[in-house]
């Protein structure tokens, strides 16, 4: 399907919908286009207001949905087709590592947003509060765009450049995310803070995924925060003072202030900036404890 | 959800013997299949052939003068039907809320001004093909302001500088003369308490948030007449400020309202819109229908008044309660709409719940350039009985007293003044408390927080009461109205004037019916909503439609008793007096003879049947529903979250007519009152007075995931006489007592009192920071 339609006002703006990949690249070489997939994003923003944009749909595009294991290089990945749903990832068979995506996967929206909601598309919106994005830099996932001549991959922090910036060029789509299985290891976890228990926006957010080596201590950490900088930042003084560390329910002493000073978050009418740097110390704490797999009651006051 | 019934003991009520076969028994709701279906009709679903689509310019500053405004750009715009402004609407001084002339309103409103008093009010409106096309049209408008100084706390407005919102002959922006109550000697009071406490409770500014937004549409017909389909909780007051202001007599308007998608008290107010959208549909000769969007329910809606209350009280070491002072100042926002109705019942609510015979109260309400606050759920009783219950419960410890013994120890009783002037029936609060302190085992719950381990998450028990009248008396003389037609088959038709907001009132309303006249509930039929068809009715709300309406509703229904035994009489050789009527069987009592209704109302050979018609007229004073809630809440003293664990309302209604409808308003209203003790909380940027979160994205309403568990009892401990079987309202109740109930559920965890709603999870951090920093 590729027509052209007039909205109300005379201005002509196109629909496609491709169906090969290489048809919606073709087109994506044409010109700009607002790609549409879920739609979770895409229609909230455009309101009542009549669409001027070009509309890329790519639900015809079969092959970039579901999870597939990538061994044909020598780095092997895990690899989450663009058009994956959050509900797919929920009730995916995946290993303990993506038990954070998995639990932010809940957490996105309603159970409606859920099953058509996609991981790629939260990236693409690029919001501060994105749920996917912590548990994603805590995979060190990469981001898979391809455009008609090129295929490039892109660290998720360099994927989201700020607020509602992406790293995209013209002509270029997301097909993929990627996860190294080199850091599919461990066990992870999130937790998010918002105004009530479902659907709401963040006011912060933490993943974490500790990898425990004999001993009970850590010897891989990797801690990321959301909503509280433009670009969900990972943690890296904190990742380095956790190894050696016993995995055990001391870690929520183990975060200290200077781990989060690279933190930047607003004020806003949902928390002002000292409360979201206190709120992330205690949320990054108990993700810890989370991957740790301590027990709640077991957490100090 | 338990439900206690006690046989009626007073003369003028049922007897105890009495067996309901109808009342009391979760019937299916009159309006369950079409809403299921989706067959139901909201005032948004009216389509009608050549309709036009309306929308509102709204101004985006707080207080100026309009200088110009240019429309000649959206005139031109294709599609385009009417544009109107100020220079073309009639400008006529009218009430904000429609009560024909009540003090509980103002009247302080014209159609559109050439003055805007706060941010989001409407300028101009346009009538047009498509919304969008009307969309479009609004932003062609050029206003051009004159900024005027603009104030938007209450603080501000009371100074000596501060601009005059409105120049209604009083001074610094009070929209009426302050409300005084007086009685006994403060002073004397004071002077022979052994605790005196003074607190001040600051109150957030939460709105209703109902599911439908407010709507109408409009259509005259050759002959002149206008008939409006409107969300509004009040029919007949929008059919008389519609037909003053417009110019035409009351019977060239009809109102039809049919289902109802929430209003809270708010949709009793006449709105902008529906003026606009009769004058467009005028203007252009065809049907508009108008409908706000959800941030338009903000600007242009009705909040709860935000405000202040000062409250001093005087203790005895036995827990008596010698004097009580207390200064109200409530934000009424840029229009008065119910803020004199609001001041007034709850300033006068302080009079009473807890028995003190020396009081000195003044409640004053203010203008600001805020948006308007008006009638919502709780009309001012849910703020200062938050002051009066949160200080009851610090005047309990400050004097080595159970919270709860304290409260029943001076729970008012009968025979005491109520905040109306008249007496209190019956021992409902003492019996709400103690039913409740058996329920959660009170002693043992509170003995176990007190001696929780420290940890993260620490839990707490509380408690709140509260009582509400069912009606508005003495503010507004009230009268219910019904007609019960029986038709020829045995069935019956009810015909109603209240609104069904999705209460289920018009399901309890049939019930009545059928219990009063003795036939099954299927045989009723109700009619509502068309102010062409039902009798006059005054609006669904102060919790007085089951009440008030219910029993106009069984007055009508006992005379067309009266006359179906009549024609029954001579048939089974009985005087009327021995006759019986149980589900539509018509018994001589004590003798084995019988007929059935339909016998006796059906037409005979050669001749019709006789019109049966009964009409209910009734004038209430005031009932009075109490209610004590306990509430059981988390604390998360690392990020400050508060989680409502459990609630255990107890509400005394006197004669619960549909218990699963009751028990719906009990839990909805905690639902509502969770939201504005933990997270609801509209906020205007006080530098400019622009709203800041205008929608669900950022006003956060708790969903089911957050509803705590919930175990509703419902009590019939003090029937009113003057309800259908002793029923008293429900509506409004359920809200009053949770706040209070969780705020001090909250110091039972964690030791601090908050004085203010709502307590978010920052400010529970922050004070526990601050306390931890104190006792280091």
């Amino acid at each position: 399907m590729n027509f052209a339609g007039k909205s109300g006002w005379g201005a002509m703006v196109r629909y496609a919908k491709p169906h090969s990949l290489e048809e919606a690249l073709a087109l994506l070489a044409e010109g700009p286009w607002r790609i549409l997939a879920g739609g979770t994003d895409f229609y909230p923003a455009l309101g009542a207001k009549p669409l001027r944009e070009n509309v890329l749909d790519i639900n015809g595009l079969p092959e970039m949905r579901g999870i597939c294991e990538d061994d044909s290089h020598d780095d092997s990945h895990i690899v989450i087709g663009a058009r994956t749903t959050w509900t797919a990832i929920a009730r995916a068979d995946l290993p303990p590592a993506f038990d954070a995506l998995r639990a932010a996967a809940r957490e996105v929206g309603s159970v409606q947003i859920q099953n058509v909601g996609t991981v790629a598309g939260n990236l693409c919106n690029a919001s501060p509060a994105a749920d996917g994005v912590p548990a994603l830099m805590a995979l060190d996932a990469e981001v898979e765009l391809r455009s008609a001549g090129e295929t490039r991959r892109l660290p998720l922090g360099k994927f989201i450049l700020g607020n509602r910036k992406t790293a995209i060029r013209p002509g270029e789509m997301v097909t993929a995310i990627r996860i190294p299985k080199a850091s599919a290891r461990g066990a992870s976890a999130f937790v998010k803070l918002g105004a009530r228990r479902y659907l709401v926006i963040s006011i912060a957010m933490a993943a974490a995924r500790l990898v425990v080596g004999a001993e009970g201590r850590i010897v891989e950490a990797a801690v990321a925060v959301g909503s509280c900088s433009a670009v969900a930042r990972r943690l890296r003084e904190l990742e380095a003072a956790l190894v050696g560390r016993p995995a055990d329910g001391s870690l929520g002493g183990a975060v200290a202030a200077e781990h989060l000073a690279g933190l930047a978050p607003i004020d806003d009418v949902r928390g002002s900036r000292a409360y979201r740097i206190e709120a992330a110390r205690e949320i990054v704490a108990r993700a810890l404890c989370g991957a740790a797999g301590v027990p709640e009651t077991e957490l100090a006051a | 959800m338990t439900i206690h019934q006690k046989p009626h003991t007073q003369d003028n009520l049922e007897d105890g013997k009495r067996q309901f076969s109808v009342v009391g028994k979760s019937v299916r709701r009159t309006d369950t299949f079409e809403k299921v279906t989706g067959l139901g009709k909201y005032s948004g679903d009216i389509e009608l052939p050549g309709l036009l689509y309306g929308k509102m310019k709204r101004s985006d500053i707080a207080h100026a003068l309009i200088k110009n405004i240019d429309v000649s750009k959206a005139l031109a715009l294709k599609g385009v039907k009417a544009v109107l402004t100020h220079r073309d609407v009639p400008r006529i001084l009218h009430y904000g809320s429609p009560h024909p002339r009540s003090a509980s309103c103002t009247r302080d409103q014209y159609i559109l001004d050439d003055r805007v008093r706060y941010w989001g009010e409407g300028v101009a409106a346009v009538a047009a093909e498509s919304e969008e096309i009307a969309e479009e049209a609004l932003r062609l408008i050029h206003v051009e302001y004159e900024p005027l100084p603009a104030v938007f706390t209450v603080a501000d407005a009371l100074k000596p500088e501060a601009p005059l919102i409105h120049d209604n002959g009083l001074d610094k922006n009070n929209v009426m003369p302050p409300v005084v109550i007086r009685r006994g000697d403060v002073e004397k009071g004071f002077a022979e308490a052994d605790l005196i406490l003074e607190n001040e409770y600051v109150l957030g500014r939460p709105v209703p948030g109902y599911m439908e937004p407010n709507v109408c549409a409009c259509q005259w017909d050759g002959n002149g007449k206008l008939t409006i389909w409107s969300s509004t909780q009040t029919a007949f007051m929008v059919r008389g400020i519609l037909a003053e202001v417009l110019g035409v007599p009351y019977n060239k308007v009809r109102v039809i309202v049919d289902h109802m998608g929430g209003g809270f008290g708010a949709k009793q107010d006449l709105f902008q819109h529906e003026f606009l959208c009769a004058l467009l549909a005028r203007q252009t000769g065809r049907p508009v229908r108008m409908e706000f969007t959800r941030k338009e329910t903000f600007l242009g809606g009705r909040t709860r008044h935000s405000g202040k209350i000062r409250l001093k009280q005087g203790f005895k070491a036995d827990g008596t309660i010698t004097a009580r002072h207390a200064r109200i100042v409530l934000d009424g926002g840029a229009y008065g709409s119910h803020s004199p109705g609001v001041t007034t019942v709850g300033t006068s609510a302080l009079t009473s719940l807890y028995r003190c015979e020396n009081v000195d109260l003044e409640g004053r309400a203010i203008y600001t350039n805020t948006p308007i606050a008006g009638a919502f759920r709780g009309y001012g009783v849910v703020q200062t009985y938050f002051a009066l219950d949160l200080q009851m419960d610090e005047a309990a410890e400050r004097l080595g007293i159970d919270p709860a013994e304290l409260r029943l120890r001076n729970a008012v009783r009968t025979g005491d003044l109520a905040p109306s002037d008249h007496p209190v029936v019956g021992h409902g609060l003492e019996a709400c408390i103690r039913r409740g302190l058996d329920e959660v085992d009170w002693k043992a719950a509170r003995a176990a927080t007190a001696a929780q381990p420290g940890g993260v998450k620490r839990r707490g028990w509380g408690i709140g009461c509260e009582m509400h009248g069912s009606s508005a008396y003495p503010g507004i003389k009230e009268q219910g109205n019904a007609i019960v037609k029986m038709n020829e088959d045995g069935t019956v038709t009810l015909l109603t004037g209240t609104a069904g907001l999705g209460t289920g009132a018009h399901t309890a309303l049939s019930q009545i019916v059928a219990e009063e006249i003795g036939i099954p509930f299927s045989a009723v039929q109700v009619v509502t909503g068309d102010t062409d068809i039902v009798p006059w009715d005054i609006g669904a709300f102060a919790s007085h439609t089951t009440y008030m309406g219910g029993r106009a509703a069984q007055i009508a229904a006992a005379e067309v008793r009266r006359q179906v035994l009549e024609q029954a009489a001579p048939l089974l050789e009985a005087a009327p007096e021995k006759l019986a009527i149980r589900e539509g069987i018509i018994h001589v009592e004590g003798a084995n003879r019988s007929i059935s209704l339909k016998e006796v109302v059906s037409p005979k050979r050669g001749m019709p049947a006789a019109q049966i018609v009964g009409v209910g007229t009734y004038s209430p004073t005031k009932s009075y529903s109490f209610a004590a809630h306990f509430a059981e809440v988390e604390v998360d003293t690392e990020t400050g979250e508060v989680a409502v664990l459990q609630v255990v309302p107890v509400h005394d209604l006197g004669k619960v007519i549909h218990p699963i409808a009751a028990a719906g308003q009990i839990e909805g209203g905690i639902q509502q009152g969770i939201g504005h003790t933990l997270s609801e909380d509209y906020v205007i940027d006080l530098t400019n007075g622009r709203s800041l979160n205008p929608s669900f994205v950022d006003y956060k309403m708790p969903l089911s995931m957050d509803m705590p568990p919930i175990r509703t009892i419902i009590l019939e401990a003090a029937p009113d006489p003057g309800g259908p079987f002793g029923a008293k309202g429900v509506g409004e109740d359920p809200i009053i007592a949770i706040g209070p109930a969780i705020t001090n559920a909250i110091y039972d965890a964690i030791g601090i009192r908050f004085r203010h709603y709502p307590i978010t999870p920052e400010q529970v951090l922050n004070a526990l920071r601050a306390k931890q920093k104190e006792a280091a």
